[in-house]
């Protein structure tokens, strides 16, 4: 199945949790995530199932005004 | 004598010795922004976020280890965002992200002057105030607006000065004073100011602090114009305390003219 990690497309083998696709992809701490638009918070990486086609963000702290 | 030593003032119960909120973006680099922040004590500091891998050169800076070692309470912005529910969404990670139920609202209606959405600030201000956020809301000089912020729980606002970055000083004084005489909460002026003199003359007006960011980092020395800045604020405070002096357009000496030499009656 097909997703997409900070707009860049990526290739799954079988269906996972989104705790073993973050232990997969090892993003920088600290980080937080969203799936379509949707936050996920952290209490829920491993019951959120990754889907086909999902959109998934990952966002960490920048400097800002 | 009373207010010769500022107290500082409250937002959400939380109480900041420094009336002076710094943006950290835009330095020339870490380290000046480190210095900058330092000699300046801000009572807060913004920071804001993005995808992670879109700015390599922020994420490897240590930005985040910076924050940390700052220990100056952090205020993440929703800079970019343009619709509510993109607001919402950023606000709830920068909340998991940053350990910090403050929030600087900022829902953009216009790209050319980034002027806030005000037809969808205060719905957006409310959702927020109700999931549990301390919200200050980036907004304009518009009294209604504000003060329909205020009604739906908003402690404290923040009206602009001049859109962001421009560093004009305050485009509508008149506005921003009436402003300051109507509403109550306490009220940052956020965005548009250059000049330590803009800051100084809204804290005149009553106003209780000032958020910047780019008059600091783009000034030829950041780190002066960061302390520039924290003075001016303080001697503006003093100064509308101390109370102004009614302005004539009538000079008036003031040496004594009795016992002048050498005046005679003509």
């Amino acid at each position: 199945m097909i997703i997409f990690v900070n707009q860049v497309k990526k290739e799954l083998s079988e269906s996972l949790h989104l705790d073993a696709l973050l232990h997969e992809l090892q993003p920088k701490n600290p980080f937080a995530i969203s799936i379509n638009s949707q936050f996920v918070a952290k209490a829920y990486y491993s019951t959120t199932l990754v889907q086909d086609n999902d959109h998934i963000e990952i966002i960490s702290p920048v400097t800002g005004g | 004598m009373s207010h010769l030593n500022d107290v500082g003032f409250t937002l959400y119960g939380q109480t900041f010795t420094s009336r002076l909120l710094l943006g950290t973006s835009r330095y020339p680099s870490p380290q000046i922004l480190e210095d900058a922040i330092q000699i300046a004590q801000p009572a807060m500091v913004t920071a804001s976020l993005r995808r992670q891998g879109a700015n390599p050169s922020e994420i490897s800076s240590g930005f985040w280890d910076l924050l940390k070692k700052l220990n100056i309470p952090v205020l993440p912005n929703t800079a970019g965002c343009h619709r509510p529910e993109e607001v919402i969404q950023i606000a709830h990670m920068a909340r998991e992200v940053f350990n910090t139920d403050w929030i600087k609202l900022e829902l953009i209606g216009d790209d050319y002057t980034l002027q806030p959405d005000t037809l969808n600030l205060v719905e957006t201000a409310k959702t927020l105030l109700k999931d549990g956020f301390k919200v200050l809301p980036y907004c304009t000089e518009d009294l209604v607006v504000c003060q329909r912020l205020v009604d739906v729980g908003c402690e404290a606002i923040m009206p602009w000065a001049a859109p962001i970055g421009t560093g004009m000083g305050p485009s509508n004084p008149y506005a921003l004073q009436i402003l300051r005489e109507r509403i109550q909460v306490p009220m940052i002026v956020d965005a548009g100011l250059g000049l330590p003199s803009h800051a100084t003359q809204v804290m005149e007006w009553g106003y209780d602090g000032v958020l910047l960011n780019t008059a600091v980092a783009l000034a030829q020395n950041p780190t002066q114009m960061a302390l520039a800045f924290s003075l001016a604020v303080q001697a503006g405070r003093q100064a509308f305390h101390a109370g102004a002096m009614p302005a004539n357009h009538v000079a008036q000496p003031s040496t004594p003219t009795l016992g002048t030499p050498f005046w005679h009656q003509s």
